[in-house]
């Protein structure tokens, strides 16, 4: 087995090392190992205020912010027997939706170098970062901000959007759609793809598959206690591997993958299982989340109420789940006697999807290894450096 | 100090953007200015490619650094050698904001607790809060640098030199020295909600605080007196 | 351009004295000589903006921060407010929910360096900086704190709140109207009652906005107003010519509006050395 050394790659949201060890031209084995420095944000928010709690973990991701926050307050309202009212669900869930197509945007973004050539690359990009505008006045005109929205806390929504707002989006959600048509033609337009989208078109991978619901996620359809979590360098014994920043997940003892394609394959009838599939299912859905976010719109009530009132933090033990851009989120939580933070678990998509994207990747070249990498849309916050080693 | 008498290619700025143990917010911003500023900044960043040059007019650090890595630390280093200007862009990078927070002992590396802004590390020229800043901000910053508007541009300069602002910091240096003015621009920059007016004095709700530093920069006492403490 | 270290007027393109045209207006409460208010009047009127941010006197002579879009909502304004009015969270939920694209703004000096910061610099995205056209700024020599100054009144003059009618400015002293007669304090006798926070202010004219705007003794009747660049002057000149303002230059207040700026932030740096 040969080994030498290629370019560094970008990319991908995340500090992380690719190593590929390859045959002939084939990749026979890949770890992925994240370097990012690990901030502890499960530490951090100990024997703090819950409402602490859900402003921090927005902060652990730029790019799925609304989903931490609706992960994390769902465990807690979990934890304290709240719920909030239909409104308040409602809103929160709309917010989810835009912040799942902001983050599919950012990928597509990134994935472009991989499938779309060169000479359509930069006009279609520049139509996604308008796009991703677009859709990020709606977080801000709902949830206050467009990223980490303050809006979302636990028991709702903190401010009720008001009537003009709302009517000003509802307005201005035909050109949303618009656009998203125009950029998503271009997406899956295989004429200008490049041959790495050709090879990932043939390669079949049919993972077990993780998913709670189709937008928002359900405690119910997850059992909290088939998770388990190892650190990397458990995982893997590559010497490499135990500097690794990240933890991985397992479900019901398999590796199993989460997100777009597990969504569709488990609440719809998506049945590509070959890799391009990865990017045709983001964007079945992000049309799907749209749809959806355009009836939520009409579904709010503006006179009914946004939270529940009378919260009081106190002991107790919750799971809060969302499906968040990336796949299924769980956030765990136990609140001590006086309503702090006694502990917190995060699991994020990601730990379930790297052993999955490692072994997505044998068999491939090495060019469509490090693609593959990106279609999983791995959230480590951003170099990948790709080493080349030699053979096990 | 104009970048344009840098080694530049006439015109346009070599710009490159840096992500530490950021959240990915504020280089998210970064990319969404891109096409605004794109006539006059040619900009390397993750999101689109490689880095292609070996020095930068610009370089905007985005998120803080963990001292516990001595990677990141030396790669702060090296941009601090190759770039004229460092701008630290976004709370974690010029306050520390949310990581200030960071204390270790988290699986699997309980060994990083310690991250700083970048000024911790290296001079930085200027510090641009927020959590993130706005796309906006960084298309402000580049005309207003482009046009050699120091005045315009002060306020930054100053606070580049200040390592921790936040809410706290307010309470204490203007409401509770009674210079409060009652003026409200405090409460109208908190990105959390955590500052309220009541009977015309700013309240902070802790909680709520992540020590972003935003309501300093913006409350004009506070900004002036830094500015005239921080002035040359 | 002159520096603002320099120069404690900050960027002065032209000076000027200016008086509302308008009868209306001139037979109103105004502070001086009710230009800003005729000038605010032909923003609306001409279309230039969607609404003017300014403040309403509520109880007393406070005030309270509102969005008029009319002329009679406009005119209702008119007048000096003495407590500095919050632009809180409440301003920016009216521009937004009515969606107003651009606005005038008149406010004090520091609250001029708020909204033109947010203009040149949106650190958050739900600043509504770039909805902002114009910021008019009052000169100003302080704000009160309120409660304290009113009882001072009621303590020392037996002059109840409810009885004061107007408060007005004048180079060296507050006249305060009030139901029995009228009553001169200094200047100095009423410091005390300012805002500590106004004591180091080294803002008198309001450097950072478009447009600066006081009152002079030698000029009764007349406001001085300060342009700092061209789009201020353009509006200036529209103003007159759409009869809205009667302008004189007023190169020879420059002097006194020059003392009134080095008189400030020599109290400024004389009170930070105290208060800080
Ligand atoms: C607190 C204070 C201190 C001042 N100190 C000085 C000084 O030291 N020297 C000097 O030359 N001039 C000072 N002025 C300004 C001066 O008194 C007049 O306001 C100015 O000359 C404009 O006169 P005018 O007749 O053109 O204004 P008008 O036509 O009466 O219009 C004034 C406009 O300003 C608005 N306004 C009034 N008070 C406030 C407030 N507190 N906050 C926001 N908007 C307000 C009104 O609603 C109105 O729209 C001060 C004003 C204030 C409010
Ligand atoms: S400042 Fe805020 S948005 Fe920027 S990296 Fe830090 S947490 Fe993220
Ligand atoms: S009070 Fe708000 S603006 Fe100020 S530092 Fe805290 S979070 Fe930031
Ligand atoms: S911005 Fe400063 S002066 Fe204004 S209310 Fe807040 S603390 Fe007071
Ligand atoms: S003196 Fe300064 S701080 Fe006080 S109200 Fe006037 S401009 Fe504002």
């Amino acid at each position: 087995m040969k080994a030498s050394t290629i370019d560094k790659v970008c990319r991908i949201a995340g500090e992380a090392k690719l190593i590929l060890y390859e045959d002939d031209g084939e990749v026979k084995k890949a770890s992925f190992i994240a370097t990012a420095p690990v901030r502890g944000f499960e530490k951090m928010v100990v024997g703090k205020n819950p409402l602490f709690a859900v402003e921090a973990v927005m902060r652990i991701c730029g790019l799925c912010h609304a989903s931490h926050g609706i992960a994390a307050s769902e465990a807690i309202e979990n934890a304290i027997g709240v719920v909030p009212p239909r409104n308040g669900l409602l809103l929160r869930e709309a917010l989810g939706l835009i912040n799942r197509v902001q983050s599919h945007l950012l990928q597509f973004i990134m994935i472009t170098g991989d499938l779309i050539r060169e000479e359509e690359r930069k006009q279609l990009m520049l139509k996604l970062i308008d796009l991703h505008g677009e859709i990020s006045n709606y977080l801000l005109k709902l949830g206050g901000a467009a990223t980490h929205p303050p809006n979302l806390t636990v028991g709702g929504m903190l401010k009720a959007p008001k009537e003009s707002t709302m009517d000003r989006l509802k307005g201005r959600f035909k050109v949303l759609l618009e656009k998203w048509e125009e950029a998503k033609e271009k997406l899956i337009d295989e004429d200008v793809q490049t041959d790495i989208a050709a090879e990932l078109r043939e390669h079949e991978m049919k993972p077990p598959f993780l998913a709670t619901g189709i937008f928002y996620g359900d405690v119910y359809n997850l059992l909290p206690d088939g998770i388990e979590v190892i650190p990397y360098y458990d995982f893997r014994d590559d010497e490499e591997a135990r500097l690794s920043t990240t933890m991985v997940a397992f479900y019901m003892g398999k590796s199993v993958e989460a997100g777009p394609r597990a969504r569709m394959h488990v609440y719809r009838r998506f049945r590509d299982s070959s890799l391009y599939g990865l990017h045709l299912a983001r964007v079945e859905d992000v049309r799907l989340a749209l749809h959806r976010l355009g009836e939520i719109l009409d579904w709010i009530k503006l006179s009914e109420p946004f939270r529940t009132k009378r919260i009081m933090f106190g002991p107790g033990k919750g799971v809060g789940v969302y499906e968040a851009p990336r796949g299924t989120l769980i956030h765990f939580v136990e609140l001590g006697e006086e309503g702090r933070v006694l502990s917190s678990r995060i699991v994020v998509p990601t730990m379930f999807n790297i052993p999955i994207m490692e072994e997505a990747a044998v068999g491939l070249s090495p060019r469509a290894a490090e693609a593959v990498m990106r279609l999983y849309d791995p959230c480590i916050p951003c170099t990948t450096h790709v080493v080349r080693g030699e053979g096990p | 100090m104009t970048p344009e008498n840098g080694n530049t290619t006439p015109g346009k700025l070599r710009v490159l953007n840096v992500n530490f143990a950021g959240c990915e917010g504020c280089n998210v911003s970064v990319l969404r200015a891109y096409p605004k500023i794109s006539d006059v900044v040619d900009l390397d960043i993750a999101y689109l490619g490689e880095r292609r040059h070996e020095s930068y007019d610009v370089a905007i650090i985005t998120g803080g650094v963990c001292m516990n890595d001595p990677k990141s630390v030396e790669e702060l280093k090296e941009i601090r050698k190759i770039s004229d200007i460092v701008v630290a862009f976004g709370s974690c990078a010029t306050f520390g904001g949310i990581l200030r927070f960071c204390r270790g002992g988290q699986e699997p590396r309980p060994d990083q607790r310690n991250f700083q802004p970048a000024n911790s590390v290296i001079r930085v020229d200027y510090s641009i809060p927020g959590c993130p800043p706005t796309p906006q901000m960084l298309v402000s910053f580049f005309k207003f640098l482009r046009e050699g508007n120091e005045r315009r541009l002060k306020l930054f300069k100053v606070v580049a030199g200040v390592k921790k602002l936040s809410g706290f910091d307010l309470i204490d240096d203007v409401v509770l020295t009674g210079l409060c003015i009652g003026c409200g621009a405090c409460e109208l920059s908190c990105p959390t909600g955590a500052i309220r007016l009541i009977e015309k004095r700013p309240d902070l709700i802790q909680e709520k605080c992540i020590r972003c530093g935003t309501c300093y920069v913006r409350c004009p006492r506070a900004s002036s007196i830094i500015c005239m403490k921080g002035g040359d | 351009m002159m520096n603002v270290q320099e120069n404690p007027l900050g960027p002065v393109m032209g000076i000027y004295l200016c008086r509302a045209a308008d009868e209306d207006i001139k037979r109103m409460k105004v502070a001086s000589g009710g230009a800003v208010t005729a000038l605010l009047l032909y923003m609306l009127e001409k279309d230039l903006v969607d609404g003017i941010v300014t403040a309403k006197r509520t109880k007393g002579l406070e005030g309270q921060a509102v969005v008029a879009r009319t002329r009679e909502e406009l005119l209702r304004t008119a007048g000096n407010k003495w407590s500095i009015v919050p632009f809180a969270a409440r301003i920016k939920e009216k521009i937004e929910e009515e969606d107003l694209k651009r606005v005038g703004i008149v406010c004090l000096p520091c609250q001029a360096q708020f909204f033109s910061q947010m203009r040149d610099f949106p650190l958050l995205e739900t600043d509504f900086g770039e909805r902002i056209k114009y910021i008019v700024s009052l000169f100003c020599m302080g704000t009160f704190a309120f409660e304290a100054f009113l009882n001072y009144l009621r303590i020392r003059y037996d002059v109840p709140p409810s009885a004061i009618e107007d408060i007005r400015l004048e180079r060296d002293s507050l006249t305060v109207k009030h139901e029995g007669g009228e009553l001169r304090l200094p200047i100095k006798e009423v410091y005390s009652y300012l805002q500590a926070g106004c004591l180091v202010c080294t803002d008198y004219t309001g450097v950072w906005s478009d447009i600066s705007a006081g009152s002079l003794n030698e000029e009764r009747g007349w406001t001085v107003m300060i342009t700092r660049n061209p789009k201020a002057e353009n509006l200036l000149r529209g103003a007159k010519e759409e009869g809205y303002l009667e302008i004189r230059d007023g190169s020879h207040v420059m002097g006194s509006v020059m003392k009134g700026a080095k008189d400030k932030l020599a109290r400024a740096q004389r009170n930070m050395m105290t208060l800080l």
